[in-house]
């Protein structure tokens, strides 16, 4: 026989809650190593963790904090996009046609290493961040930022060549 | 010293923590995710076709659009075509494990997605009726915990009722399916119980259980039937005042028919088939062919429309078979490439209103009645679905929309034999080019690769046959002739005029014209003129005007196809083609050979191969084969260089003997016997007009207006586009975007073609730069007359990803500083992002992301990912 049950109302909402209790902090860390720039993490991981939402309702997602750490990754290259637009935008506007304006918003920064690791070209600031912030092996940061490990290989060798050579810079 | 990596470390440890997130972070996530727009689904200017299996029907008037469509789309896109022209419900309702969601059937956007249990596996939804987006009321039924429950949801109100079916199931029986009744008021729903008494025997009994909506219990009324194989619910109309008629439809395609008059059921009909659902009391015989899968649509009065999924073949050989039975026709529905060879049972549909049709699979296509393949279902793997209505959301855009699919720079041109004209898409015919003398006809038309419209055509009078080479010249208003021709000196032409005019073949390079002779011998003549920069003739006589006899048994032959098989362009493989007195066709290959000075050395039929079919080049060099499997009336299969197959059914109507082939990109156009018909690689077709004898892709440099041919003119240069006048029909009016003074703010100067392939045409114009006028009232560019050749191709596909590859060699001499190469993108991107369906933007050179990231991307500070039209809006043509 047939019988029914007066059902609950219901969401998921905070399931999703939870995840991004757990993992949001370390998020909005990671946009901030990956741009320089605080304001703009949160704008990112927001980003992000609306994208993971949809995957995560459809239950395609196998590890959670990996694909967070992937959607953060995308949206910071994103906005470095914009921003790279952004100094374009400025540079021509003050005449300065190889302007990194950054230079001049670093030059009271008293941490060298991390003045240094802000002035590495993307790439290689998201390899070795990758690297030496989230523990990635070679292979990982390859599947997140969708390159050869061989690329990443090449790429952070290059980013701690460019801190040396920063970090002498400054020194002397 | 500590070293550096763990300094490094230490740092970007050090810096994290110096960042906390802020409380309202969970709020943003929360509004983002309400106005997510991740799905994508474009609309294309593109047509699709139902070609029937009995002979082929290929249905006119399927294409819309005029001039603007480019005649030139391609696979191997991500999703299939759209239909303009099909009638298609502005939302769809879709339901996956987990996710039930509404999605705007035109650009893929989630306007809204319902809440659903943790767990739960969505097996069947229905749209209630009365309801329309945005207030849209939904039901569906779903597993969860090895129940099943139906779910009541409306998109207004939060969360969900939920009711839980504690029926057992049958085993292999559908799993309970639910539809609602026209006036949306009683929701009906089967679950299929086994028969009693005998478990381990197939069957099921049929309990259909029908509820008021608006009885806060939902207390069904229920009744069983035992009909065996279960039935799941398809379909309920109205027959008259209280009473209806609701349609089951069970695995093995039978259909049970259950009419309501009042507050009693009763089963009208177990088997129905095939045909429109038959009046009750009526029986058909079953289709020999397995059914899988049926659904049937109401779409209007009394005329039902049946939609069936087919298996054509037993056990691991099944290959799907899709058709819509409308009354007394069958319809045989092309399905799309990626499932033809699926597993039959591993497909799914449904059906509404004007009979569309979903299948389901990795990818889940829509199909309407009309115009079969209408596009692809913007999720993948959707399970169930249904559609709905409701005002169907604008779709920002800031201009008209470039066509959508790959878009080379060709334009169409045929022939009907007495004039040579521009072919539109929808087959429309547009302006003329050359009109034939009186007592000629024009029998072929063969475009120089390589060149601005430059062509031959060949002129029969049934006497003779003449070469006239000239050029396509197209201007608006149309300025003389558009064909521009002079008369080909009698030496070049054609010697012998056999029982058919020949039909030249270029070389790839266009320095050579090549075709076959008979002179009534048992042997054909090979010709071949050379072709230099002044038109025929290059001054070298064995190079200018060349004949090599072929073996005997070569009478008949025709030239078809002329390949380099080396970089240096030394060996040649021609291709021939034969028909024999039973219009056999078939083919055979031959070689050539030339000299370092060019001459052409040496000419060899190499004997005959059945089993191949006549190629045709790209313009980037691929090769489109046709086959003819079991000639003369076998079917014909269209191969591309991806050995991707298109099966184009026997065509038998085209002939074998003036079946010709002409490629662009990973489309073809196929005529003979006065028909044509244009066939891209995914199987999309449509008919060209009756009457056309042949046609050709010509470059579209020649094909394009000039600048000073008619472009409206402005003294200022911070015009907006409203200050331009608008264009007169017949053309389109682009813009390219140069700069104005020292600022970045880009602003428009108007360009007009009677070209269909306007992102192409408008990039062109941006390259070539400012003209003198222009540069006077102040425009200002990165580009001039020295990088009017940097553009390469513009390509566009169907999810709006344009993708434009530069010359490497120009785009070396120009000098690009940090602000060059901001001003450089952003006038391309604003030159792109003005048709309203381009939604992102890749630089490639010479084929290559990288080198374009190298190139415009110095010191790799630009992270190299396209351009997309959020990042135009926001950062270039935003306030900011």
């Amino acid at each position: 026989m047939l019988g029914m049950a007066r059902g609950e109302v219901a969401t998921r909402s905070d399931d999703f809650a939870t995840i991004f209790n757990v993992h949001h902090r370390r998020a909005v860390r990671l946009a901030y190593l990956l741009t320089g720039d605080p304001d703009n993490a949160e704008d990112i991981v927001s980003d992000a963790f609306a994208k993971v939402y949809r995957q995560w309702q459809r239950k395609d997602i196998d590890d959670i904090g990996a694909y967070i750490r992937r959607a953060v990754v995308n949206q910071a290259n994103s906005k470095l996009r914009r921003r790279y637009l952004e100094r374009a935008h400025a540079s021509t506007r003050s005449g300065d046609d190889r302007g990194v304006l950054m230079v001049d918003e670093l030059a009271g920064e008293k941490d060298q290493m991390w003045q240094a690791i802000q002035r590495l070209p993307d790439k290689q600031r998201r390899a070795v961040v990758l690297r030496y912030y989230e523990d990635l092996s070679v292979e990982e940061t390859a599947e997140i930022l969708g390159i050869s490990p061989g690329t990443v290989k090449s790429q952070v060798s290059r980013g701690l060549d460019r801190l040396r050579q920063l970090l002498g810079e400054e020194v002397a | 010293m500590v070293d550096l990596e763990t300094r490094l470390r230490e740092t970007l440890q050090a810096r994290a923590q110096d960042v906390e997130p802020t409380p309202l972070l969970w709020e943003r996530v929360q509004q983002k995710r309400r106005r997510r727009t991740t799905l994508g689904w474009s609309i294309a200017g593109v047509a699709t076709a139902v070609a029937a299996v009995v002979g082929v029907a290929i249905l006119p008037n399927m294409v819309a659009g005029g001039p603007d469509d480019a005649p030139v789309v391609v696979g191997p896109a991500p999703v299939n075509p759209v239909n303009p022209r099909a009638d298609v419900p502005p939302f769809v309702v879709i339901g996956e494990p987990g996710l039930v969601e509404v999605v705007a059937t035109a650009s893929g956007e989630v306007v809204h997605s319902f809440d659903v249990e943790p767990g739960a596996e969505i097996v069947d939804v229905a749209v209630r009726p009365s309801t329309r987006v945005p207030d849209l009321e939904v039901a569906w039924v779903q597993r969860i915990d090895g129940r099943h429950e139906i779910v009541v949801s409306r998109q207004t109100a939060e969360g969900f009722a939920r009711y839980r079916l504690e029926e057992e199931l049958a085993a292999d029986a559908p799993a309970p399916s639910l539809t609602w009744s026209p006036d949306g008021r009683h929701l009906a729903w089967v679950v299929n119980s086994p028969a009693p008494g005998a478990p381990e025997e197939p069957g099921a009994v049929v309990r259909l259980r029908i509820a008021d909506r608006e009885d806060t219990e939902l207390a069904p009324v229920g009744y069983s039937w035992n009909i065996g194989g279960g039935v799941r619910l398809a379909d309920w109309v109205r027959t008259g005042d209280g009473a209806g008629t609701i349609t089951g439809v069970s695995d093995d395609g039978q259909l049970t028919r259950f009419a309501v008059a009042g507050g009693a059921v009763e089963v009208l009909l177990e088997q129905a088939y095939p045909g429109q659902v038959p009046p009750a009391g009526e029986s058909i015989e079953a289709d020999p062919l397995p059914l899988t899968y049926a659904d049937v649509a109401h779409p209007e009065g009394d005329e039902s429309v049946r939609i069936e999924l087919l298996a054509s073949g037993r056990d691991e050989q099944a290959v799907p078979r899709l058709r819509a039975i409308v009354g007394p026709e069958v319809i045989e529905l092309a399905l799309p490439v990626d499932l033809v060879d699926a597993d039959p049972a591993s497909l799914r549909l449904a059906a509404l209103g004007q009979a569309y049709a979903v299948l389901s699979l990795d990818q889940s296509h829509l199909f309407t009645r009309g115009a079969g393949l209408v596009g692809d279902l913007p999720v993948a793997g959707s399970r169930v679905l249904d559609f709905a209505l409701g005002d169907e959301p604008s779709e920002p855009g800031v201009g008209p929309a470039a066509p959508a699919g790959l878009v080379l720079s060709d334009t169409l041109l045929a022939t009907d034999g007495a004039e040579v004209f521009l072919l539109g898409t929808d087959g429309s015919r547009g302006q003329a080019a050359y009109q034939a003398p009186a007592d000629r006809r024009v029998v072929a038309i063969a475009a120089r690769p390589g060149t601005p419209g430059e062509a031959v055509l060949v002129l029969d009078d049934d006497s003779f046959v003449h070469l006239r080479p000239g050029a396509f010249r197209f201007s608006d208003p149309p300025q003389g002739p558009g064909f521009v021709s002079s008369a080909l000196p009698a030496r070049y032409q054609p010697r012998h005029d056999g029982a058919r005019a020949p039909q030249p073949v270029w070389s790839p390079d266009g320095d050579y014209l090549a075709w076959l002779e008979h002179d009534g011998s048992g042997a054909a003549t090979f010709r071949v003129v050379g072709w230099g920069p002044d038109g025929p003739g290059t001054g070298v006589t064995a190079t200018d005007n060349a004949a090599f006899a072929l073996r005997d048994g070569t009478a008949g032959y025709e030239l078809i196809d002329w390949r380099w098989d080396d970089i240096a362009a030394t060996v040649a493989t021609l291709i021939f083609r034969t028909n024999d007195p039973d219009g056999v066709m078939s083919w055979s290959s031959g070689t050539l050979r030339r000299q370092a000075d060019g001459a052409i050395s040496d000419v060899e039929e190499l004997g005959g191969e059945p089993d191949h079919g006549t190629t045709t080049l790209d313009s980037a060099g691929r090769f489109t084969l046709l086959l003819r499997q079991g000639a003369p009336e076998g079917p014909l299969t269209l191969v591309d260089a991806a050995a991707t197959f298109v099966d184009l059914g026997s065509l038998t109507e085209l002939g074998d003997t003036s079946l010709r082939i002409d490629a662009f990109g990973d489309g073809v156009v196929l005529y003979g016997n006065g028909l044509a018909f244009f066939i891209r690689a995914d199987g999309v077709q449509r008919e060209l007009p009756g009457g056309i004898t042949a046609a050709a892709f010509v470059p579209t440099a020649g094909a394009i207006t000039q600048p000073s041919a008619g472009h409206p003119r402005l003294d200022r240069c911070d015009a907006t586009e409203a200050d331009y006048p608008a264009a007169p029909a017949g053309t389109r009016q682009v813009y390219a975007h140069f700069f104005c003074g020292e600022d970045l703010s880009t602003f428009p100067v108007a360009r007009r073609t009677v070209a269909p392939a306007v992102l192409t045409f408008a990039l062109q114009q941006l390259f070539a730069g400012p003209d003198d006028h222009e540069q006077e009232i102040g425009f200002d560019s990165p580009f001039s007359g020295d990088t009017a050749d940097l553009l390469l191709r513009a390509t566009l596909d169907e999810d709006g990803n344009a993708v434009i590859d530069l010359r490497g060699e120009v785009l070396a001499s120009v000098t690009l500083g940090h602000t060059a190469t901001g001003r450089f993108v952003i006038s391309v991107a604003a030159t792109a992002f003005q048709f309203s369906n381009v939604e992102q933007v890749e630089l490639r050179v010479d084929g290559s992301a990288d080198r374009a990231c190298d190139a415009l991307a110095e010191d790799s500070d630009a992270p190299c990912v396209p351009y997309t039209r959020a990042w135009y809006e926001d950062v270039v043509a935003g306030p900011g």
